[in-house]
Order: C-alpha cells, then structure tokens, then sequence
C-alpha cells in the first residue's frame, strides 16, 4: 500500500541501506549508528516509510531478563523491486547532474 | 528522564501511533552507554515533539470554519471591550462563549478559549490602543487563562456529566440529564449498571459455559453515554487473559459500514458531497449503467440499492503485498451493471467501499485517515482503526478465542477492515445518539428511512437496516469476519447495544446475537410495533430467488441450488424454504401481502410479496437481524434446479458416450477390424473427460481447503475447475458443427449418426448452461 512520498536525502539513505539487504530486520539504534544518522532524523523517516507502506514492521519476542521487546523494519516484501528502481534512478540523475554519488 | 518524556509525548500521540514511542523506549532500553543514550533520547523527544505538534495542528485545521469562527468571535468580543468602560462584559462574554465552544466540540477544548482570548492581543497590537484601563502591558493577555480553564473544565463536565450525576445522586448510572418521567416514555425498565449486568450474566451464561470459551463483549448506550460495558470469557484460547471491553480488540467487520456512513455524512454536512448526486460524479471513472436507467447516485451505494454486479472472491488477501490502495483495487474491477439502480436491495460490500473512496476523493485524505481524524478522534474511540495490517498496539490485543486467528487483508477496506474495542463501539453507538454534537452527521437523515420494498417489511436507513425485532422499531447492522457481533439501535427511546463473540457461528452460537437483542428489547424497551397495513392476501406459492449473488462471475453458478420454494399452508400462511441455514419457516398473514413468523429464532420475521395482484413477482424479507433480502419469482424454465439437472444430465451424457467409445474402439482393436476415425467422436472422447475430470477437481479443492487462507487456495482451485470447464465448452459448441460435417462425410452408420446427434444436442445444452453460468473464461 505505497503511497507517494517526498525523498529527502535522509530518507534516500534509510530506503539505500535497507534496499542493500532486503531481507534483514534491523532496529532503529542499528540503522542509526550504522548510518550515522540522530534518532531525531530517523525516526520520522521511519514513520513515513511505514505508513507509506514501503517498510513493514514487527516486534521481537519478548527476551528473557524483562527487556521491552525491540521494534523490526525491514522493506515491505512488494516494495523491493520499486525501491531498487528508484535508487537507480536518482544515481542516474546524480551522475547526469555531475555530483559525486554519495553512499553507493 | 528520556524515558519519562518520551513517554508523556507518546501519550500526547494518536494511538495507532503510539506504537513508535513504544519502540523508541525499547531502543533506549537497549543502549547501555550513556553518550549515545542521551544522543539517542534527545532526538527521539525532538522526534516526538514534532510528531505531536502534527497530530494536534491536524486536529485543528480538521475544523477550519469553527476555528475561524471561534477567533472572529474573539476579535468581536475584543473590539467592544475596547469600546467599553468596564472589563466585566468582555469577562463574562469570553467565558461564555469559551464554555458554549466547549461544550459543542469537546475535544481539544482548549484551543476554543486560546483562539477567543487571542483577539485583544492581536488587536491591541494591530490598534496599538489597549482600552482606557489598563494595567500593564500584558494587560490584553489576562483573557486566556480564564478562557481556556472555562473551556477544558466545560468539555471535561460534559464528557463525564454522567458520571458526576451518578456520583452525586448515588443512584444508577442512567446516562443522560433528562428526567426520569421523560426516560421512562418507551422504556419499560430503568437501565442501570446492576440490572444490566444480571441481564448479561443470564443472557451469556450457556454460551460461556464448556470449552474453548468465547470472547464476548456486551455494550449498552443511553441517551448519548455508554452506561455498561461488560467482557465475558477469555482474550486467547490459553485463558490468560480476561476479556476487557475497554482494551480487549475485535473485527468490527461490516459494522465498519456504519463508520463509512458517518464519513460520508461528515463530508455532506461540509458541502463536498450530495447524497442524490452520481457517485461517478466523484471519481476519475464512470460507473456501468444503461440507456434508460438513471445513474447511481451516493445514497444509493449506502442503502445497498446501486445495482451494482458485485464478485466477492476477489475481495480478501492473504499476503500483504497484494495490498493495495482503494482507489487501485476499484481500478482494476471490471465494473458491471447489475440491476437498475434503487430497484433491489443486494447486500454490497463494494457499494460501500464505493462511498469509502468518495470521501477519500472529496477530503484528500485516506480512508483510515480521515476516519481517525473525523470520526473516532471526536467521538472518543481511541482504539479503534481501519489500518491493515492493524497497528501493532491493537493487533496484540486482538480476541483470539475460538478463531484460529487466521490473518488476512481486506481489499474493499471501508466496507469491513475496522477493528476495535467494545467500549470503543460502545461510543460510536452513544453518537449514534447524541444530537448535540454528533460526530457522525446528521442523525435525523442517517436513521430515516431511505429505501423499502414492502410497506410492512421494514426497510433501509443509511447504513442501517431496519428491524422490529422484540416488537419494537429498531436498527441494526450485523457483522461477520473473524468474529461476529450485532449493533442494534431503537433511536426513539435513545437506547443501544453491541454485542460481539468470537465463536464461529453455527451450533450453539448461531442464534446468541438475536436472541440477545430480542431478550434486551423485551427486558428494557417497550414494544410499539406499528400494525402493518390491512389488505387482502394473494395467491403467492411460487419458486423463488434471492439476489445476493453476481450474476457476471463464476458466483451466478451458486443459483444452481439457491431456489427457494414458497407454498401457501391451509390457515391461509406461507412457508418458505429459505437458504443460508435457515431451514424452513413458516409465516402467517398480516395482511396487505404480507406475512409474519410467530414462533422459533426469526420470529418477527416478515415477507412482503410485490408485483400484480395475485401475481407476486418479488418478496421482500426482513424485520430480524438478517440482512433484508429481495427474492424474485422464477418461472419453471429459469429454476436452478432445472438447469442443474439438465446441466448433470447432458454431462453425464457425453461422459457416458465418451467412455462407451472409448470401450468400443479398444474392442474392435482387439478384434482387428477397423476403427473409423470420425472428428465428432474425438471431440466427445476430449469433452466427456473434461467434464468428469471438473467436479473432482473442485471435491479436492473443497477437501483440501486448509484452514488459513482459504480464499487463496478456493481461487487458485477455481481457476483449474474453470479451465476444464471452458475447454468442454468450447468442444461442446464445436460438437454440433463436426458432427454436420462428419454426417456429409457418411463416415458413421444409421445408429452411430443417431447417437452423435443426440450426443451434439446434449453438447450444445451443455455448452448454453455453462456460459449461462459464467462457468467458462479464466477470471473468477
């Protein structure tokens, strides 16, 4: 259920990374170390990615010691194929614009 | 500290967003070091903060004319202060009008006291004169405080007014401020917390009796208040946990039709929808109509009345990348006219969906969205969403008693993706009675009649059905997804109830919601049924059948076995053999051509018969909690039964002339005499298996249905079915022809020519009942 959605470059970030390895669920201080990126940034950008559909979500299971389960994204299962095509897409228009490709 | 703000942020959040806090709380809880904690909480406040400021700003534009209204009326009230010598009118308007805001759109009250105050400083600033009395330089501020106090303490005593009363007169909760002279006109008995819970514990005592036990929640509105809410049996199977009417989340399934009514009220009351204009008027594609009838119009998809050919199968997912938006799902449906619009009544999910998608174009908005903003925020219903897949904050404390929890994903969304608390449907019913400020439109246009069939058989509301069961006026909406429940209302003795349970219906259970509301109406509401209108009766035995099918898909074969027989009985009655379990019924005459059930669980039930004198030609059913049905008279010739017996005849035929064939040439092989190869016995020895190997297909698909994703694995079983099917029938058509030609050809001898001939009938018959039956083609 992917609605349109403004790409800011965190979120062209966020969508890279998680493109990388499609598969993976990963929690949100992972993605913010990993992308050196303030939990202020990311955490909206999750939000929208979610809502938008192109993230889905889910819950750990509860661990042993009474720690809060943690929360999973990894990208929806249909939104893969769009996700990667994008990206090609803006590292075409970097190219043609002649800035430096960042992140690749 | 984080953890405390985050916290109190979260809370400030709508709840199907609440889930981010949570998961925000869990990171912080993880991280050990305390430099990334605090670089880690800080953003998440940041984060948060925002996220909050969104909400309510959204909450706030949400009603842009009573915002505007509230600071103009501010900027009046600031405008006569200054003409004035004295402070006190500007103090006793401002509080007023603060407290008059409030209590008309209670929530977020306080913005009605800030928007009122904040005319004297913007006019001070603007005039740059304060008034011929002022103290200090913040003079023109001292409005606010008391403004905003008056409105949040106004909205506050209005949301809890019941309780206050309740609390202070020591007696039972009733909800509402009237007296109880005027509460007791139509109610037969007073409605208090205790009564109520006896009621309940009778009511629901055999059914929570034995193992698995339910979920079941009971709510009961008053006057615009939820006055009970009771949890019965256990959230899971493992009975870990109680059922809590307040926490515990159900399917609302097509009670979510009641929140789409609302929303498309919501957007009448605006302007930007007009209940007798096309609906195609609203969207980027006509709808399916013809020459001489006239368009659909809005009313018509809340009332069930479009016409519209609706296929179902397609309406469900499994998986949720085959999710997709409203407005894609319509695009992709080959939209086909059923019927002329406002002449029948069939039950219509994508009618619904319809309206749905209307408001979506007319607001920008989401479905989901605008529900929560326009609907539930106001009326309260913090726990209540039609998000798929369901927020995990809901989705955790959905009842899983008795249902397996299967999972899936409705497409049609505004016709049946709600889920939610009983307490939570417990609120939308109280609006369902509040005329003061009622959050879902004009009550008095919803609960009117909109469409009937019969003058005696009770008709449609918008969204509503109409119902007299119990012997008193009501309305009600069923719902059946996961679990089942039954809203009921009787909007003129300003009583409701819900009612929901996880088992499956059937056995013990099938009965439990008529039962109820019928007990509840005996117990509580004083029965005034209006007589029906006298007539004489006519002669009205006949075969019948109801429209609830497509008659464009592969769903029209289902009339195959759907007739329903009608016979007078000798007291001058009727009975009906009526479809979907319901066994037979017996009705006896009210006059005007119309009948009643007297005894069993449908009691009340009544059958209106339409057309000529003496020759009905449709019946219309209703007046319980079955969803109201049209039937339609079948001459002999269009019964299903007729066409499924010739159907199995002429399929057996050619089965039985395929395989004697097919035994004759492997005898004559055997003998070594010659076996002649004529086309139309090879067309016969393709079809014949064909036609055979179609049923077994569909037993196994039918005995291997597993019980999770049933519908997935009914199409993809379907679709082989149909594949048979639509070879045989192409082969049946072609049979007529190749025979012709292969009796030009003399290739066969008098009893040979004789056989394929009646064989290439029965291949034409059978290729005539299949197409009838959308029983060919690839698409379900």
């Amino acid at each position: 259920m992917r609605r349109p959605l403004r790409f800011s470059p965190a979120t062209q970030l966020v969508l890279e990374h998680f493109a990388a390895a499609p598969s993976r669920w990963l929690h949100g201080y992972t993605l913010m170390t990993a992308l050196d990126l303030p939990s202020g940034t990311l955490y909206p950008v999750l939000m929208r990615l979610a809502d938008s559909g192109w993230l889905e979500t889910r819950w750990e299971p509860p661990a042993p010691g009474g720690r809060p389960p943690r929360h999973l994204y990894r990208l929806a299962g249909g939104a893969v194929a769009e996700a990667r095509a994008l990206l090609r897409k803006w590292a075409m228009r970097a190219l043609n614009d002649g800035a430096p490709q960042e992140a690749t | 500290m984080y953890t405390l703000l985050i916290a109190a942020l979260g809370r400030l959040l709508p709840a199907w967003r609440r889930e981010w806090p949570e998961a925000m709380l869990a990171e912080l809880a993880a991280i050990s070091e305390s430099a990334p904690r605090k670089r880690f909480g800080t953003g998440c406040v940041r984060a948060l903060f925002a996220e909050v400021v969104t909400a309510r700003l959204g909450e706030w534009i949400a009603h842009p004319r009573t915002v505007g209204m509230a600071f103009a009326v501010g900027l009046v009230i600031a405008v006569l202060d200054q003409a004035s010598d004295t402070r006190s009118p500007m103090w006793i308007s401002l509080v007023a009008t603060s407290a008059l805001f409030a209590w008309c759109r209670p929530a977020a009250a306080w913005r009605w006291g800030l928007l009122l105050a904040i005319g004297m400083p913007c006019l001070a600033a603007v005039s740059d004169t304060r008034g011929p009395y002022t103290f200090d330089r913040a003079d023109a501020m001292y409005g606010m405080p008391p403004a905003i106090l008056t409105a949040v303490v106004v909205a506050s005593l209005r949301r809890h007014l019941r309780l206050i009363l309740h609390g202070l007169a020591g007696i039972s909760l009733v909800a509402g401020a009237r007296s109880a002279t005027a509460q007791s006109a139509g109610v037969r008995r007073e409605l208090t917390v205790g009564d109520i819970a006896t009621f309940a514990d009778s009511a629901f005592a055999d059914y929570l009796r034995g193992s698995p036990q339910p979920s079941l929640a009971f709510v009961v509105v008053k006057d615009g208040a939820l006055v009970f809410a009771g949890g019965y049996g256990s959230e899971d199977a493992a009975g870990s946990r109680r059922v809590d009417p307040e926490s515990t989340v159900f399917w609302m399934a097509s009670l979510s039709k009641l929140v789409t009514t609302a929303a498309v009220m919501r957007e009448v009351a605006g302007g930007r929808i007009a209940l007798g204009a096309p609906a195609a008027q609203y969207l980027e594609w006509g709808l399916p109509s013809r020459k001489t009838w006239r368009a659909i119009t809005v009313e018509d998809l809340l009332t069930h009345t479009s016409g519209l050919d609706e296929p179902f199968m397609r309406g469900a997912v499994n998986d949720l990348r085959h999710l997709v938006p409203l407005g894609d799902y319509f695009s992709r449906i080959p939209w086909r006219a059923g019927t002329r619009p406002g002449d029948v009544l069939r039950y219509s999910n994508h009618g619904m969906a319809l309206a749905g998608l209307i408001v979506e174009r007319t607001s920008g908005m989401p479905f989901a969205e605008y529900v929560e903003r326009e609907i539930f925020a106001p009326a309260g219903m913090t726990h209540s969403t039609f998000r798929q897949p369901v927020p995990a904050e809901l989705g955790r404390r959905i009842a899983t008693a008795g249902t397996g929890g299967a999972v899936d994903y409705l497409l049609p969304t505004p016709a049946g993706a709600m889920v939610g608390t009983a307490s939570d449907m417990g609120r939308f019913l109280a609006a369902q009675l509040d005329t003061a400020d009622s959050p879902v439109g004009s009550l008095r246009v919803i609960q009117a009649t909109h469409w009937r069939a019969h003058p005696a058989v009770p008709g449609v509301a918008l969204g509503w059905f109409e119902t007299t069961l119990g012997g008193s006026p009501g309305l009600y909406h069923t719902g059946a997804r996961h679990h089942f429940s039954v809203v009921w209302l009787a909007p003129r003795q300003r009583v409701g109830l819900f009612l929901v349970h996880s088992m499956r219906q059937g056995g013990r259970f099938q009965n439990l919601r008529t039962e109820v509301v019928r007990a509840f109406v005996k117990r509580y509401v004083a029965g005034d049924t209006p007589a029906a209108p006298a007539g004489a009766s006519h002669a009205v035995a006949g075969i019948y059948r109801p429209a609830l099918l497509s008659t464009t898909t592969i769903e029209r074969a289902g009339y195959l076995f759907l007739d329903t027989p009608v016979r007078s009985t000798v007291e001058g009655g009727v009975t009906m053999h009526a479809p979907g379990g319901l066994g037979t019924i017996i009705a006896f005459p009210i006059g005007n051509d119309a009948f009643e059930v007297r005894d069993g669980s449908q009691a009340g039930l009544r059958l209106g018969f339409l057309g000529d004198a003496g020759q009905p030609s449709r019946i219309a059913m209703g007046g319980t909690l079955l969803d109201p049905v049209v039937f339609s008279r079948l001459q002999w010739w269009q019964r299903g039964f007729v066409h499924a017996v010739l159907l199995v005849a002429v399929c057996l035929a050619l089965v039985v002339g395929a395989a004697v064939q097919g035994i004759r040439r492997i005898i004559r092989r055997k003998r070594g005499t010659a076996v002649p190869r004529n086309p139309g016995w090879i067309v016969v020895g393709t079809a014949g298996p064909a036609l055979l190997l179609a049923p077994l297909t569909f037993a196994a698909v039918l005995l291997s249905t597993p019980e999770s994703g049933a519908a997935a694995h009914m199409r993809s079983g379907l679709r082989v079915v149909l594949t048979f099917l639509s070879a045989a029938a192409v082969l049946c058509a072609a049979l007529p022809i190749v025979t012709v030609l292969g009796w030009h050809r003399g290739s066969e001898g008098i009893a040979g020519r004789a056989a394929l001939g009646a064989l290439s009938l029965a291949g034409a018959m059978a290729a005539v009942l299949l197409w009838h039956y959308r029983l060919v083609g690839f698409h379900l």
